[in-house]
């Protein structure tokens, strides 16, 4: 158990590597700004047929190490709220993070609760 | 053929609500007589697209508007009516109590209350002295929408209104 463990934390640490992607993480609670390093997780979209309406809607998750979403040293947990300015084909996007469907806005994203993923809505 | 009368009076009630309050047709908001309302696209951010206040008149489904005679001149018809109004919050968080105040109160001051006539007070409107508002039924806001879709406000109102008409 100790030496799967071990590698999925190995694992962790090479995503970033291999599949990171460069944002500017802005903090909603106190304005703080993170370069962390994070990745992709799933992007995808969403519908609502209501009675009159037909929604659809993005949504994204962002996985990062927990360890690099600090805030005068101390590691924080991801608010509703918080904004990801990526860069995606030369076009500038923000991404907040938000509620998804079941009214999570973030889950560990490992067994060994190295890593978040977050739900992210694109706001412009 | 004949014009569907519950569809005239959407086209009428949009009119209407322009003239009434002229800041909701000027751009980013809209007024538009609709049968649906669809939003998507292949982006990940469909609903950015709404920016402003969208509202949207159409008849309710599934049930729409029915008639009976009343005299053996006069229909007495029953127009089912939805308006719905959405409007995206745009700053980082949730939607504060606040901005919530500000769109509840424009639905019921701009929607319920514009759209409750009654000929007894002369207070029918001009493009129909004869409609009668019977009955409102108010969403205050559906929260899936504002908490998990994007942080729309979308509220919807469905109106009952009658009228006789010559036959």
């Amino acid at each position: 158990m100790g030496l799967l463990n071990d590698a999925g934390v190995w694992l962790a640490g090479k995503l970033e590597a291999v599949a990171g992607v460069t944002v500017t993480y802005t903090r909603f609670a106190d304005g703080a700004t993170i370069a962390p390093d994070i990745w992709v997780g799933r992007s995808g979209v969403g519908a609502d047929p209501g009675q009159l309406r037909y929604h659809q809607w993005g949504h994204r998750d962002y996985v990062l190490t927990a360890s690099t979403l600090t805030v005068s040293g101390s590691v924080v947990e991801p608010g509703i709220g918080d904004r990801i300015a990526e860069t995606i084909n030369g076009v500038a996007h923000i991404f907040e993070v938000q509620s998804d469907e079941a009214g999570d806005h973030w889950r560990w994203s490992d067994p060994a609760r190295t890593m978040y993923r977050l739900h992210v809505k694109r706001v412009s | 053929m004949a014009t569907l009368p519950t569809r005239e009076l959407c086209a009428d009630l949009a009119t209407y609500l322009v003239e009434q309050v002229p800041t909701a047709g000027v751009a980013p908001n809209s007024v538009t007589r609709e049968y649906y309302v669809r939003t998507s696209d292949k982006d990940d951010a469909a609903l950015v697209q709404i920016s402003g206040r969208r509202v949207t008149i159409a008849p309710t489904l599934p049930n729409s508007y029915s008639y009976e005679p009343e005299t053996r001149g006069k229909d007495r018809y029953t127009h089912r009516i939805s308006v719905l109004v959405e409007k995206r919050y745009t700053d980082a968080g949730d939607p504060t109590r606040a901005w919530l105040d500000t769109e509840v109160d424009w639905v019921y001051t701009n929607i319920v209350l514009m759209f409750d006539f009654d000929k007894r007070d002369g207070n029918g409107p001009t493009f129909n002295r004869q409609l009668v508002t019977l009955f409102a039924d108010v969403q205050l806001f559906d929260l899936t929408d504002l908490l998990a879709h994007g942080k729309l406000f979308s509220s919807q109102v469905d109106i009952v209104f009658q009228e006789l008409v010559d036959v």
